[in-house]
């Protein structure tokens, strides 16, 4: 067997460029704490501006030492009964796809189940799930028909309810999990404080174009750097709904308020993930991370759906990013500190983008330490790409670092329509006009993932 | 197990459910041309090592450390300068530096090589440095003790040089220094500038070899004042193209020594207790504005102030309990002053030891031709003259502490052609323009009052009878005490006269002339000419 204890999956990795990479991810990560240090022992300058330049600096170095000290959970060999729940609206043929992939996955027979939660599908959807559950013996498939159309929330919550499995594992329609990755996530639960666990999350279509690119190594980065750094606090602040495990004694007291929560007298339809994880994390337990746990979904390929599927992620952020800082400090304290800075710079970073774009032109000067801060850990990133997996990606890491501040003045728009619980249906060139229906964009597009 | 990579593969096909492309774990990793990855990655190894290039050179923080005191060779010039030295307690020797620095070929930057054979010439002539704190308790009539031989070290405007180049030699040789700052030009830490930063600054006052006064906030530069340019704190400037106001004078003045005070208590919690004109004025083009700035300095906490900025043109003397506090004066020191030359500077600015045998002085002849014989001293001349007092360099020595004395000697030669002149309280030591002067003839005494060289003034007259001791020559006591002038001639009455009150300069202070006044060649003999100074007025 050729396991790596760090580096998952890619073994094709040349030895030789991971270490020069880590050798320069090592170098600008110094290059940044000098920077910081110089701030500090000088305090020299605008106090508001150094103040961000120290808490921004400190905490995407905080990013890299945190993720190097990570080690995903142990594999003890515990096979405890789980349940993949899979909510489903207008599949069709592609929820018996989903539910014979589950079904193929490495685990105990016995011990696995998958239950399927029919939306008040409109389509031949409830029909598929019943021929694919009728192949298996009783009890691996349970098919829950809701009758109605109640979101995606709802589906999940009655799923939930329908099993008594000890781990609850969501995988978004779209997501593929590898066939180990479910007996690898369930390792994280043996640790009896421990009540989420979040798999690592590729993009299947990254190849498609540089949109998917560029998402692709976006998401290896956040996982790796920012999902592996919360794990070493054991506050990973969102268990992604692409595929992440909770434990149902962690999550059942929880559920009705989760299911029916409210945010500016708006039931929230967004950000299921991430509010149940902050909901996990509020009751005192530990979330963590599996790198090892791996799974494929597939990304919006066009602008059009990233820039909407960017706009809900910003939208449940700026709900669950305070709501989280609310309770951090006592439920974990010592993620506050993370937390905190995460919650006030990621608020300012649309300012600080615009300023620093708008202030030369107002002919002030060019916040170069600023662009270069950033071009430094863009390039930071795009070496920690190169260091763990070598499949030509890592440049849109470099590239799309630069995508996604640009884009971050989006969130002002977001907070301003944080009450709009759209999920941005009005994409009908590719899915069924259905509108002011709550329900994943990427759900829609699970089909989509090649048609390009 | 659940690595993609063993042997889970044969069920893959199942599990996708007849999918045509494979699962993504299966997937190989796309290619890349060998070529095309070579380029990106050499681009963006270059880029990268120019970013991290540029990080650091506009993140740098400008903060260059102390220089080694520059190594200095002996000087037998300074040695033997330093040897003509007298002890001058009670009194202490200001010296004003600017820059040290090998690179700024500023005239009032001396090199470090320079700089360091000043402090060993100081050292080697036995100087000790006193605190700011002894020269104002002297200065406000507080017991202080003083070394011997008492020195001031200013600084004036801030330069970085006090921290990276002055400093090491002030620790080298055990001295302290006062740091007068233009506190407008002190930047923050980090920044790079010609002047100290806050962190410096900071940095001098922990040595504990630093004191800090101030050279105004902003008031450093010279700017428009009606019909020149010129030092904006002394002078009434131009403001919107007309001279300003006295009252826009003063309120300018009193907020830039408020914004500098404001500093100090920011930087170092408390504020300055000196100041220093910027270049050393502290008058300008308004007697009133010169006359309002020591009372505007007092108002904003400054108790003593500071001139002499430059190498001095005109009399200097060292600080002594009498001198004004808002006009304390320094001897400048510029690139081109070597250290013998800074210590005849130092000479003519401390006071000299008032003498006995005056016939033993160096004395220098004054359109006269001096000779000593032994304790005469004999004066040759065709006209009017006299022999002044010379020193090492001719400067003569400072008399400016010489003020009650009495001057006696015994004086042959006399005849209606000849009269011996003797000046008593001879300003040129001491910074005066004016003296006193005795003239003995064949049968009178006249004492008058003469300033440069303007008509002299008499003072009064008297009559001197033939008789002269036999031998020709007549015995002379001329004494000065406060503002009375009392001459005791052989042969005559008494001859008494004020020296205050009249018009010009007060004749209080100042050395001895023996001269001669003459038509043809004559020669005037001064018997053991002896000078006894007086205690107390």
């Amino acid at each position: 067997m050729r396991r790596r204890p760090r580096l998952p999956a890619r073994p094709r990795t040349g030895r030789l460029t991971a270490l020069g990479a880590l050798v320069l991810v090592t170098a600008i990560c110094a290059l940044i704490a000098w920077h910081v240090g110089v701030k500090l022992a000088y305090l020299r300058g605008d106090l508001l501006l150094s103040g961000y330049t120290v808490l921004v600096g400190g905490y995407v170095l905080s990013r890299f030492a945190l993720a190097a000290c990570y080690r995903p959970p142990r594999d003890v060999g515990i096979t405890p009964s789980v349940a993949i729940v899979v909510p489903a609206y207008n599949e069709g043929e592609a929820v018996a796809r989903t539910i014979h992939s589950c079904l193929g996955l490495v685990y105990p027979e016995d011990r696995l189940e998958v239950v399927v939660v029919n939306d008040g599908s409109s389509d031949d959807t409830w029909t598929h799930m019943e021929e694919a559950a009728a192949r298996y013996p009783d009890g691996r498939v349970r098919c829950v028909d809701l009758g109605e159309n109640r979101g995606k929330r709802a589906a999940m919550a009655a799923g939930i309810r329908a099993t008594s499995a000890e781990i609850l594992v969501f995988v978004d329609s779209d997501s593929m999990p590898a066939p180990g990755s479910v007996r690898r996530l369930v390792q994280g639960f043996a640790d009896p404080e421990v009540g989420a666990v979040s798999g690592l999350t590729y993009v299947r279509n990254a190849e498609h174009n540089v949109l998917t690119r560029m998402q692709a190594a976006r998401y290896y980065v956040s996982f790796q750097l920012l999902k592996s750094a919360e794990s070493v606090l054991g506050a990973v602040t969102c268990c992604s709904g692409c595929f992440a495990a909770y434990r149902r004694e962690a999550i059942a007291p929880l559920l009705d308020a989760w299911e029916h929560q409210r945010f500016l007298g708006v039931e929230c339809t967004y950000g299921d993930d991430r509010a149940l994880t902050n909901r996990v994390l509020k009751a005192g337990w530990t979330t963590r991370y599996d790198a090892r746990a791996e799974a494929w979904t597939d990304a919006p390929d066009r602008y059009r759906k990233f820039f909407r599927q960017q706009l809900r992620w910003k939208k449940s952020w700026s709900r669950e990013g305070p709501l989280l800082l609310a309770h951090i400090w006592r439920s974990r304290t010592r993620a506050l500190p993370s937390v905190a800075v995460q919650t006030i710079a990621g608020m300012l970073s649309p300012l600080v983008v615009l300023y620093g774009l708008l202030a030369p032109l107002a002919g002030g000067r060019f916040p170069m330490v600023y662009f270069l801060g950033l071009y430094l850990v863009a390039m930071g990133y795009a070496l920690l790409y190169r260091m763990l997996r070598n499949d030509g990606l890592w440049i849109y890491a470099f590239v799309g670092t630069f995508f996604y501040v640009a884009f971050s003045p989006q969130l002002l728009w977001a907070i301003a329509r944080i009450r709009d619980g759209k999920w941005g249906t009005r994409d009908g060139d590719a899915e069924p006009v259905v509108p002011a229906v709550p329900r994943a964009l990427h759900v829609y597009s699970a089909t989509g993932g090649g048609d390009g | 197990m659940a690595d993609p990579a063993d042997g889970t593969d044969e069920r893959a096909g199942e599990r996708t459910g007849g999918a045509a492309e494979p699962a993504p774990w299966e997937r190989p990793p796309p290619g890349r041309a060998r070529g095309f990855r070579a380029v990106t990655g050499f681009v963006f190894l270059c880029s990268l090592a120019l970013a991290m290039a540029t990080w650091v050179s506009i993140s740098r923080p400008f903060d260059p450390g102390q220089a080694e005191a520059a190594a200095v060779r002996p000087d037998p010039e300074a040695a033997r300068a330093a040897a003509a030295l007298p002890a001058h307690p009670g009194s202490i020797v200001a010296l004003t530096y600017h820059g040290v620095d090998d690179r700024d070929g500023a005239q009032s930057t001396l090199t470090r090589e320079r700089f360091g054979s000043h402090m060993a010439a100081l050292d080697a002539a036995g100087y000790e440095t006193v605190r700011l704190r002894d020269v104002l308790d002297l200065l406000e009539g507080r017991p202080v003790r003083l070394p011997p031989r008492a020195l001031l070290l200013t600084f004036d405007d801030g330069r970085l040089t006090d921290w990276t180049n002055a400093d090491p030699v002030l620790a080298e040789h055990g001295f302290t220094a006062t740091a007068f700052l233009a506190t407008g030009r002190i930047v923050e830490p980090g920044t790079p500038s010609y002047y100290l930063s806050t962190k410096q600054v900071r940095a001098l006052a922990d040595t504990g070899r630093w004191d800090f006064g101030s050279h105004s906030h902003a008031l450093d530069d010279r700017v428009r004042i009606p019909g020149d340019v010129g030092a904006p704190l002394p002078n009434r400037i131009v403001a919107g193209g007309r001279p300003e106001t006295l009252d826009a004078w003063r309120a300018r003045v009193r907020a830039d020594l408020e914004r500098s005070q404001d500093f100090f208590r920011r930087t170092l919690g408390r504020g300055a207790a000196a100041f220093s004109y910027p270049f050393g004025e502290a008058a300008g083009n308004d007697r009133r504005a010169a006359a309002a700035l020591p009372g505007l300095l007092r108002d904003a906490g400054f108790r003593a102030a500071f001139t002499g900025e430059g190498v001095p043109a005109g009399h200097v003397d060292a600080i002594a309990a009498d001198a004004p506090p808002y006009r304390v004066d320094r001897i400048g020191v510029r690139r081109t002053t070597s250290a013998a030359g800074l210590l005849e500077l130092i000479r003519a600015a401390v006071p000299a030891p008032p003498p006995h045998a005056l016939a033993a002085l160096p004395w220098r002849g004054d359109g006269v031709a001096c000779a000593r014989d032994g304790a005469d001293l004999r004066v040759t001349g065709d006209r009017y003259g006299a022999c002044v007092l010379g020193g090492t360099g001719d400067g003569g020595p400072n008399t400016s502490r010489w003020r009650d004395y009495r001057v006696t000697a015994s004086v042959s030669g006399l005849s209606p052609r000849s009269g011996a002149v003797v000046a008593v309280r001879d300003g040129a030591g001491a910074g005066r323009p004016g003296r006193v002067e005795v003239v003995v003839g064949d049968g009178a005494v006249v004492a008058r009052r003469q300033v440069g060289d303007r008509a002299p003034v008499p003072l009064g007259r008297t009559r001197l009878d033939g008789r002269d001791g036999g031998d020709g020559a007549r015995d002379v006591a001329i004494e000065v005490r406060g503002g009375r002038l009392t001459v005791a001639v052989e042969g005559g009455r008494p001859l008494r006269a004020a020296l205050t009150g009249g018009s010009g300069p007060p004749i209080d202070r100042g050395g001895v002339r023996l001269g001669i006044t003459a038509r043809g060649g004559r020669t005037v003999t001064f018997h053991d000419p002896t000078f006894v100074p007086l205690r107390g007025r």
